[in-house]
């Protein structure tokens, strides 16, 4: 996919698939360049009233009212929001009775990996092999029937090879008649595959409204306490042996290995800090992403996932989001909101 | 390049046919469709990027290619104006070099001249074969930086383009199969 989205919408993306749609009913009205801040609450009920938010072209301040606010802001916009929204009923911050809003932060694990080198495939034609929908994917094999002495959880890799319509050789080193041989040679000879691990949700692990720095609009930014801790290094270090090990199993000669964890946040897959769970103490969101404290307030995006796993989680989001809005739907009908 | 760009551009390819030899009078044509580069500063881009990827008996070369001219669509479409400046000041260190290596610019330099002053800014280049995340590696601004900024770009608008795709690479994907299925046969 390529950023800004599927131009002839051949492929799936949100303004195609869901948000046109939306539209297509009549039902939605869409207000672009609205940077919410706060979420209102009724004093009498202590029950979500609607939204302040900024017009960021403007900068007017301007307010929403609602009957049900679903927040979908991102595992950190969200966190933010209801950080934000401190109220006399909620002093903590709107659904945050617990404790839990911001923390338990979570995402994946990348860097360690094996690059290698298939003898049988140098100086070989192109075949048609570019028509492949992607890589290959190796699944979760840790912790599943053995028991590893180092880490809990574990990690999948994904891979890729074969040639494709861009050489994968070309940062053969020099230049000239040899580089450009060598380029011809060796695309598609080379195999890789890296670890997609699960980083542990720890409550330390958390986001919090920076007292000092505000953005464009005024509004308070977020700060990250967030670190990895032993279980990840030692995920990493099994990641890179495991790699390596594979790939000689398979008679590939491995050319590098790559050890080094990316650093925190590279995975740009955050999840987890409103995470869903049936105490209300120790959970912000219960099964329908709706939160314990504020029946009319929920929170449908990759705030409410318990872990990361070792998967990407947008199919997961959006499941969660399809099954929240059905609840939320049956609620309204029912006269419960 | 947008995917509609993307699309087009190979549906372009397949059905055009191959481009013949053309003489610099063409070459000087295209020149003057530079946004970001001078004529000085493209003549000289081209002949580095044909040293680095030169015709040889299968395909033709990056000059064919028009590479100098995709570098400098890509550049004057860049939506960080640093680039533009970076390559100017490399460009400007290549002649910098070449008049401290050979006495004179690196157009008026012999062929082998040139090949030594490419030598020389590629010997900083990092070649532990087979790291994944090698070209993320920062650009700097140094002479070796921008060798491999200038290699890095060469290639990309090298095999990214007809010559590249088909007469070196022979790719065959996308092709309309009628007859014999063109894969490989893993067997
Ligand atoms: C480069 C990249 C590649 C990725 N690749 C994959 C992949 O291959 N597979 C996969 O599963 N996941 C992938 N992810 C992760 C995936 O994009 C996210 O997990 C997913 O989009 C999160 O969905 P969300 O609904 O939680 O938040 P988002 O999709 O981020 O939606 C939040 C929306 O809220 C808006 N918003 C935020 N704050 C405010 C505010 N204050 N007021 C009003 N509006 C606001 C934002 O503008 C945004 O439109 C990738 C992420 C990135 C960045």
């Amino acid at each position: 996919m390529l950023p800004g989205g599927c131009d002839i919408h051949a492929a799936f993306d949100s303004p195609t698939g869901l948000i046109y749609p939306a539209m297509d009913t009549g039902n939605l009205t869409l207000r672009t360049n609205s940077t919410a801040h706060e979420i209102l609450v009724d004093p009498k009920t202590g029950r979500a009233r609607g939204v302040a938010f900024v017009d960021s072209v403007t900068h007017k301040s301007l307010e929403a009212k609602a009957k049900v606010v679903v927040v979908g802001a991102s595992t950190l916009e969200s966190a933010r929001l209801l950080l934000l929204s401190k109220s006399p009923q909620h002093p903590n911050g709107i659904g945050n009775s617990s404790d839990h809003v911001g923390h338990n932060f979570c995402e994946h694990l990348m860097g360690p990996g094996v690059t290698g080198l298939v003898k049988e495939l140098v100086g070989k034609e192109h075949g048609i092999e570019d028509g492949r929908p992607g890589g290959f994917y190796v699944p979760r094999f840790r912790n599943l029937s053995d028991k590893q002495p180092g880490f809990l959880r574990g990690y999948g890799f994904e891979g890729n090879s074969g040639k494709s319509i861009f050489p994968d050789s070309t940062d053969r080193p020099g230049f000239g008649k040899q580089y450009k041989k060598e380029v011809r040679d060796y695309a598609g000879a080379f195999i890789n595959m890296g670890g997609f691990g699960e980083v542990l949700p720890r409550y330390e692990n958390a986001v919090s409204i920076d007292p000092d720095v505000k953005d464009a609009w005024g509004i308070p930014v977020l700060k990250f306490d967030y670190k990895f801790g032993d279980n990840e290094k030692k995920m990493a270090e099994d990641m890179a042996v495991t790699a390596k090990e594979m790939f000689e199993a398979a008679g590939i000669e491995v050319i590098g290995v790559d050890k080094e964890l990316l650093t925190e946040g590279w995975s740009i897959h955050e999840l987890g800090t409103s995470r869903m769970g049936s105490d209300p103490k120790t959970s912000v969101l219960n099964q329908f992403q709706q939160s314990h404290d504020v029946k009319n307030l929920f929170v449908v995006d990759g705030s409410s996932h318990v872990n990361a796993s070792c998967q990407n989680p947008t199919w997961t989001i959006m499941a969660l989001a399809w099954r929240s809005c059905d609840h939320l739907a049956d609620e309204l009908k029912k006269g419960n909101l | 390049m947008t995917r509609r760009e993307m699309l087009g551009a190979t549906a372009a390819a397949l059905v055009l046919p191959l481009l013949e030899a053309r003489p610099l009078a063409a070459l000087t044509r295209y020149n003057f469709a530079a946004r970001v580069f001078t004529p000085a500063e493209f003549a000289l881009v081209d002949e580095l990027s044909d040293i680095i990827i030169p015709t040889d008996e299968v395909s033709p070369g990056a000059r064919e290619a028009r590479v100098a001219g995709e570098i400098d669509r890509r550049l004057a479409d860049a939506l960080d104006p640093e680039q533009v400046k970076r390559w100017k000041d490399g460009l400007r260190a290549v002649e910098d070099l070449s008049r401290e290596m050979n006495g004179t610019t690196f157009l008026k330099s012999t062929p082998e001249q040139r090949v030594a002053v490419l030598t020389k800014m590629a010997s900083t280049e990092d070649e532990t074969p087979g790291s994944r995340r090698r070209r993320r590696a920062n650009p700097s601004s140094s002479i070796g930086g921008f060798y491999r900024q200038l290699k890095g770009a060469t290639t990309r608008a090298y095999y990214t383009s007809k010559i590249g795709i088909h007469n070196d690479q022979h790719y065959k994907g996308n092709v309309f199969q009628t007859g014999e299925y063109a894969g490989l046969d893993p067997t």
